[in-house]
């Protein structure tokens, strides 16, 4: 399909889908007649490809630091944090074990088990990804359980691009348990476990706690590895030095960061700050 | 709610919105900030941090509080909070209120403390 040169084009963080779709239609309150493309991916994928030439209006992404580590300065000049979230552990009420595990034992419950599939993004693709394995060493840290976080690691059955596709999993019953977004839980209105601040990347006061727990994203070539430290969740959006649509681009970004944003993201589980 | 002389108003049940007008009047801060200095203050109430940016947002309707995006030399830009003259104004009477609560407090445990050396022994 070519691309139409007057529309907005927008790429977006999976998680963010139904927020920004909810924007889009408060745009078209405005603009009735406005063209709209949505493309979606996991965050460090969605900044991969405008990195390698994408063009796009507005690039909505769940980590910050993507836009730091691959698009901060040739491709954006600066992110603006919008919101924050939480993981939490989301399964179904037909996942075995659903009528037991509880914030004290899901560590016991879910590794180890055959009967049990428990699944997580891809570190390499998405930010919540690598959040589940920050995570999985401050619960090691946290609960005192050494050798919890490799346990977890070689114990998950399937990986998905994004936080999006592990919630679709599990509601089609695909995995039992997943390590997602308390947002998208709660978009799917999917039972889940929340875990304590301590370890469930919420909380700027735990800042330097989460820092202790790091992931390294193997690069494409030897010693283009990144690393990244745990870190409160920070959405954030911005609008490339080459877009079309600036003008249009920022009406959008006012509407997600103004009052009427705020509502949305807070009706789609986010915390608007 | 209370309401204030000038029509404002302010949570005085809970000391949320007082303590982060306080905080802003201190030195303006982003939301990050607010919530690590809130809770290194009220070390032993742990509020959340979905708490502390909804009473911003709250504040900032409310006047209390203005809010622009300001960026980090090497990190993302984040809303900046201001207090406002209403602000001000917001906080001295949330300050008032407290004062006057402290003496209602302050006058009953002495009255309290009275009657227990009277009494004596384990009454009242």
């Amino acid at each position: 399909m070519k691309a139409d040169p007057n529309a907005l084009k927008i790429l977006h963080a999976g998680a963010l889908r139904k927020p920004i779709k909810e924007c889009i239609h408060i745009l078209w309150e405005k603009y009735p007649d406005l063209k709209v493309e949505l493309d979606y991916a996991g965050s460090r994928a969605c900044a991969r490809a405008v990195a390698e030439g994408k063009i796009v209006d507005v690039i909505a992404l769940a980590d910050y630091q993507v836009f730091n580590d691959i698009l901060i300065p040739r491709f954006v000049d600066t992110s603006f944090v919008f919101a924050t979230d939480q993981m939490v552990l989301a399964f179904d009420e037909f996942s075995p074990e659903s009528n037991q595990i509880n914030e004290q034992n899901w560590m016991d419950v879910l590794p180890g088990n055959p009967a049990i599939k428990y699944a997580r993004s891809d570190h390499r693709l998405d930010p919540c990804g690598y959040r589940t394995l920050i995570l999985w060493q401050l619960a090691e840290q946290y609960y005192g359980r050494p050798g919890l976080y490799r346990e977890l690691e070689n114990g998950w059955s399937n990986l998905y691009p994004k936080s999006l596709d592990l919630a679709v999993a599990l509601m089609e019953g695909k995995i039992d348990y997943g390590f997602e977004y308390l947002s998208v839980t709660k978009q799917m209105n999917l039972p889940y476990i929340q875990f304590p601040p301590q370890i469930n990347l919420s909380d700027p006061r735990y800042a330097g706690y989460y820092a202790r727990a790091r992931v390294v994203i193997e690069g494409n070539y030897p010693g283009l590895e990144t690393e990244i430290l745990g870190a409160p969740i920070e959405f954030a959006v911005a609008i490339p030095r080459n877009s079309n649509q600036k003008v249009l681009a920022q009406e959008f970004i006012d509407i997600l960061t103004g009052p009427r944003g705020e509502e949305v993201l807070e009706a789609n589980g986010l915390i608007p700050c | 709610m209370e309401k204030t002389e000038g029509g404002a108003s302010v949570a005085l049940d809970r000391m949320i919105q007082p303590m982060l007008l306080l905080l802003i009047l201190k030195k303006p801060a982003h939301g990050y900030e607010l919530i690590q200095n809130f809770n290194a203050i009220h070390e032993d109430e742990l509020v959340e941090p979905g708490t502390i940016y909804r009473n911003l947002r709250r504040m900032e309707k409310d006047g209390f509080v203005t809010s622009k995006w300001e960026a980090a030399e090497s990190g993302p830009a984040r809303r900046k909070y201001d207090i406002t003259r209403e602000g001000i104004i917001a906080l001295r009477e949330a300050a008032g209120k407290l004062e006057r609560q402290k003496k209602q407090i302050e006058d009953f445990l002495a009255e309290y403390r009275n009657l227990a050396v009277e009494k004596g022994g384990d009454r009242p």
